[in-house]
């Protein structure tokens, strides 16, 4: 009867209806071959770890300066939709039965122990934690696991890149990875600290595995410059290059490296012998590691650690051979997987993996990583080896004085200062949990009297929240440059020195934007930023 | 009882086969758009005809029967070549619409998941191309930060059965104005009153040669220590270089005057280049004479181990190398000489030697047992520390010295 009536509804319905079984098919065909763990494609949790606001600590706070009573949050600049992982990086392991065996390759974390870039962004990919987290959602799924790194765990030189080294190494051994390559900036460690953080226990125990690069003398004496190992049923074989450019790179008398071409004409042969599956991770520039590809074209897989900073969504093949590349992307902000099937239709699944807010944070982890903090603490900055050096403009501009001094002449500038987010960028490190007030990389661009990129306080620039209170902010001579000469020459009565410090301390919008905002506001740290959209915040005029 | 049941099953029945009839009459032209064997105007070559992008089409709208919506779209990818770092580039991409319908455009995902580069597509008016017509997508990307190959796609979704999906990809190559290879210049030893060398390549990518008006020291006051020259890059070593048109090659030489320790200075180069007027190249490293000391906290500037403060109730250990290198490696024994506190303990572990080779490591750890006494050894002065003094056996450095900063208290540290 509904039909004569309207023709279109039974249609509806039964589409709705049609639409409703095949859903349900599909759900239950899907759960069959669901993702490996519930945390990989459940909704994110609802507060992703690692820096997280807290209460402020009143008694580190106290000096800080005060927020006004009245100011209410201006509203953000961009107006983003809530980040969804899911929706917006995408499902993962669609459609795939349990592996035979699952490889999961890393490489390039540069050092970012946690999520690329500063605090409080969820969308933000990568970190320790969330990758302790796949892999142990991967373990609970029974898929048995390979682990491998192509290298590349630091970034700068400098006893703090050494203990995020140490904790990089320690993560990635609770982890169980099976092989890590070592990748430029760890080579330029002194050889002595290199040996105390790869070495293993006991002679060829170190994961970190080098065909030809050694540690005083020839490859293979305190790193192996290969790895066998069974893992799901299979033999695999495990080696690591740093490339002939790279090596270029690296001025360290205790480093012995040699032409990856020639070691590995000797070393694939040996796998070949004896393994079921042969990986290469090249830490190399993508020419040379494709170069080495095609040499080699009985490897299966050829991982790289040159390449786009997001590692491809698809696998990609050497033309006319089995060899798969695989490249890692940086920072570790994703991870791959391979999983290796039995099916003689695919016996290989490619998964690029998003280290997003849908993996919950690994409590031991995060614990580790409070504890970095309470070690860059204990050490202090002397500890750390951060020394002050001169600021450039040292002799003609004077100390750092702190952003108060200028309030009693530039007034109106300094209020508009004071309602900035720059001016509470202190009290964000203080109210982090584990707090980063001790942290360099940190107060590098939320202190004032630092270089931004160096990590390194200039003379006269910030030492700690009870050293130099006033310069706890990103103040006014962050942009404009130490502002003690010009405070004096202000009190006294040479009028030509007065006018040549003013113009000194002057900076035009353009010239902010061109070389001063950058320094801070680059692509890791804010990736929203734009001058246009942010400058409004700060604007002020030279008068006062 | 089964008679009731009969009938009730076969109006049901009746129904649904009126329903049914109904439903085929009044829908069938329009059925299954995605079978082919009901879509005579199915496009066998998908190409994009010649005409303008917002110009007419006359291909299927003639047709009478319907097809629904028909996507063409005949290049999904653009290589742009070459585009230099924080450059904006845009690409029309032509989408057709061969079918009688319109055709629904919305955005899916992107592959741009990177904070270094924005992707994004702007889809036509009202996101539809009518039947009959051709649209452009336009994409848009720029890229922070970041050189090399580049390739990002945006994925559409659309209303055609056939093409639920549709990639537009760009692909090229991001070159930087200027670069410096590489960006830091680590000494990672300095073998005590001997010289290093350090080389650094600049690269410049535009038509206008790269030319270095002039360097400075960071910390002028160490200045006399360093020597740079710099020269134009020989063809070769430019050549190596993809997209570079111009360089430099920077030679830093260390002086073996530089005081054994860690070092760091930063030179500051000046260019032509106008979004790259100032280069800083950090310099750093460390002298160091035959017997090394290494591990966690250890800063051999200051000669310096930092324990921090201990829970008595626990105690601590901390595990260094120490490792030897020379002539005399071989015959380096440590023999503790002088601790004080008398708290800390040292052991000394077996002498091994790594490899072939003359080096020599030798196993040291520091503890403080559980249990231990309070004590204050946090001091900024020497005196203040506490103090490990090893004879070594080596005639240039018969003694190796460990101040220990630390402090054991009752309550566990913060």
């Amino acid at each position: 009867m509904f039909v004569g009536t309207s023709p279109r509804y039974p249609w509806s319905l039964m589409t709705a209806a049609l639409a409703a079984m095949i859903a349900a098919g599909c759900t239950s065909s899907d759960s069959g071959n669901s993702p490996p763990d519930e945390p990989l494609e459940s909704s994110p949790p609802a507060r992703d770890r690692g820096p997280q606001p807290k209460a402020p600590a009143p008694l580190a706070v106290a000096d800080l300066p005060a927020l006004p009573a009245s100011e209410k949050r201006r509203p953000s600049r961009r107006v983003r939709k809530p980040f969804d992982p899911i929706r917006d990086n995408g499902p993962i392991f669609v459609g795939w039965p349990a592996p035979k065996l699952g490889i999961v390759i890393t490489g390039r974390l540069d050092g970012y122990l946690e999520p690329c870039g500063c605090a409080g962004l969820d969308r933000m990919r990568g970190g320790l934690s969330r990758r302790q987290t796949l892999i142990e959602s991967l373990r609970a799924r029974g898929w048995p696991l390979a682990l491998l790194d192509v290298g590349g765990l630091s970034q700068r030189a400098g006893p703090q890149a050494m203990l995020k080294f140490r904790v990089s190494v320690e993560a990635m051994t609770r982890m169980g990875y099976d092989a890590i390559g070592l990748g430029t900036a760890e080579l330029r460690f002194p050889a002595a600290e290199l040996l105390t953080l790869v070495a293993g226990e006991e002679a060829g125990s170190s994961r970190f595995i080098s065909a030809n690069v050694g540690l005083f003398g020839p490859a293979g004496q305190v790193t192996p410059q290969k790895r066998i190992f069974q893992a799901g049923g299979m033999t695999i074989g495990v080696t690591s290059v740093l490339g002939k450019k790279y090596q270029r790179e690296i001025h360290n008398p205790d480093v012995e490296m040699t032409d990856p071409e020639a070691v590995l004409s000797r070393l694939v042969g040996e796998l070949q012998r004896s393994c079921d599956l042969m990986v290469l991770l090249a830490h190399a520039t993508e020419e040379e590691s494709l170069a080495l590809a095609r040499r080699f074209p009985v490897l299966d897989v050829v991982a790289i650690s040159d390449g786009p900073p997001v590692p491809p969504a698809e696998p990609v093949r050497i033309e006319g051979g089995k060899t798969l590349l695989v490249q890692v992307g940086e920072r570790v902000k994703d991870a791959i997987v391979l999983g290796l099937f039995d099916d003689p239709e695919q016996r290989l699944k490619y998964q690029r993996v998003p280290l997003d807010s849908r993996f919950a944070p690994s409590t031991e982890v995060e614990a580790r990583l409070a504890g970095y903090q309470e070690e860059i603490r204990q050490l202090g900055l002397d500890g750390l080896g951060v020394r002050p050096m001169p600021h450039p403009r040292q002799e003609a501009l004077g100390d750092f004085v702190g952003a108060d001094k200028c309030a009693t002449c530039h007034e109106a500038p300094f209020e508009v200062w004071r309602k900035s987010g720059h001016a509470k960028a202190a009290r964000t490190l203080v109210g982090l949990d584990p707090p980063r007030q001790f942290d360099p990389e940190c107060i590098a661009c939320h202190m004032t009297g630092w270089h931004p990129q160096a990590c390194i306080p200039y003379e006269s620039g910030y030492l700690g929240l009870d050293v130099t209170p006033k310069l706890a902010a990103v103040g006014c001579e962050n942009c404009h440059g130490p502002g003690g000469a010009h405070a004096a020459a202000e009190a006294g009565a040479n009028e030509s020195l007065k006018e040549k410090l003013q113009a000194a301390m002057r900076l035009t919008p353009a010239e902010a934007e061109q070389r001063i905002c950058p320094r801070c506001h680059d692509a890791s740290n804010s990736p929203d930023f734009e001058f246009e959209a942010y400058w409004p915040d700060v604007a002020h005029s030279a008068d006062k | 009882m089964k008679k009731p049941l009969v009938a009730i099953i076969g109006i049901v029945a009746a129904g649904l086969a009126v329903a049914g009839l109904i439903w085929l009459c009044a829908w069938s032209p329009q059925r299954s758009p995605a079978d082919p064997a009901v879509s005579p105007m199915h496009p066998a070559d998908p190409g994009v005809p010649a005409t303008s992008a917002t110009g007419a089409l006359t291909a299927a709208a003639s047709s009478s029967t319907p097809v629904g919506p028909k996507l063409v779209l005949e290049q999904p990818e653009y290589d742009f070549g070459k585009m230099e770092t924080n450059g904006v580039g845009r690409h029309d991409f032509v989408l057709a619409n061969r079918g009688d319908r319109p055709i629904i455009l919305s955005r899916g995902k992107s592959s741009c998941g990177c904070c270094m580069c924005v992707c994004k597509a702007i889809l036509p008016k009202q996101s539809q191309i009518p039947p009959g017509d051709a649209a452009n997508v336009t994409l848009e990307w720029s890229v922070k930060q970041y050189t090399g190959n580049y390739r990002q796609t945006e994925t559409l979704t659309t209303n055609d059965p056939d093409r639920p999906e549709v990639t537009l990809g760009v692909s090229g190559r991001i070159t930087p104005t200027l670069q410096v290879v590489p960006t830091q210049l680590v000494f990672s030893r300095v073998p005590a009153g001997q010289p290093a060398v350090g080389e650094v390549h600049l690269y410049g990518y535009r038509s206008q040669a790269l030319e270095i008006l002039g360097h400075e020291f960071s910390d002028p006051a160490k200045a006399e220590y360093f020597t740079i020259t710099c020269q134009p890059l020989p063809a070769d070593q430019l050549a190596a270089e993809p997209d570079a048109r111009s360089g430099y090659l920077l030679r830093v030489e260390v002086k073996p005057s530089l005081a054994a320790g860690p070092f760091r200075q930063q030179i500051v180069l000046k260019t032509n280049v106008d979004s790259a007027a100032t280069v800083e190249i950090p310099v750093e490293g460390t002298v160091g004479g035959d017997i090394t000391l290494a591990g966690f906290g250890w800063d051999e500037r200051t000669g310096v181990l930092v324990l921090g403060t201990v829970a008595a109730a626990r105690g601590t250990e901390r595990r260094l190398q120490v490792v030897v290198r020379g002539p005399h490696a071989s015959r380096v024994r440590l023999n503790p000489v002088r601790i004080t506190p008398d708290l800390l303990k040292v052991v000394v572990g077996q002498s091994r030697q790594i490899g072939a080779s003359t080096v020599t490591q030798i196993p040291l750890t520091i503890r403080i047992p559980p249990g231990s006494r309070v004590a204050n050894h946090l001091g900024s002065k020497a005196s203040e520390l506490g103090q490990i003094a090893l004879e070594t056996g080596h005639p240039k450095q018969p003694e190796l010295r460990i101040l220990v900063r630390f402090a054991v208290r009752l309550d566990p540290p913060r």
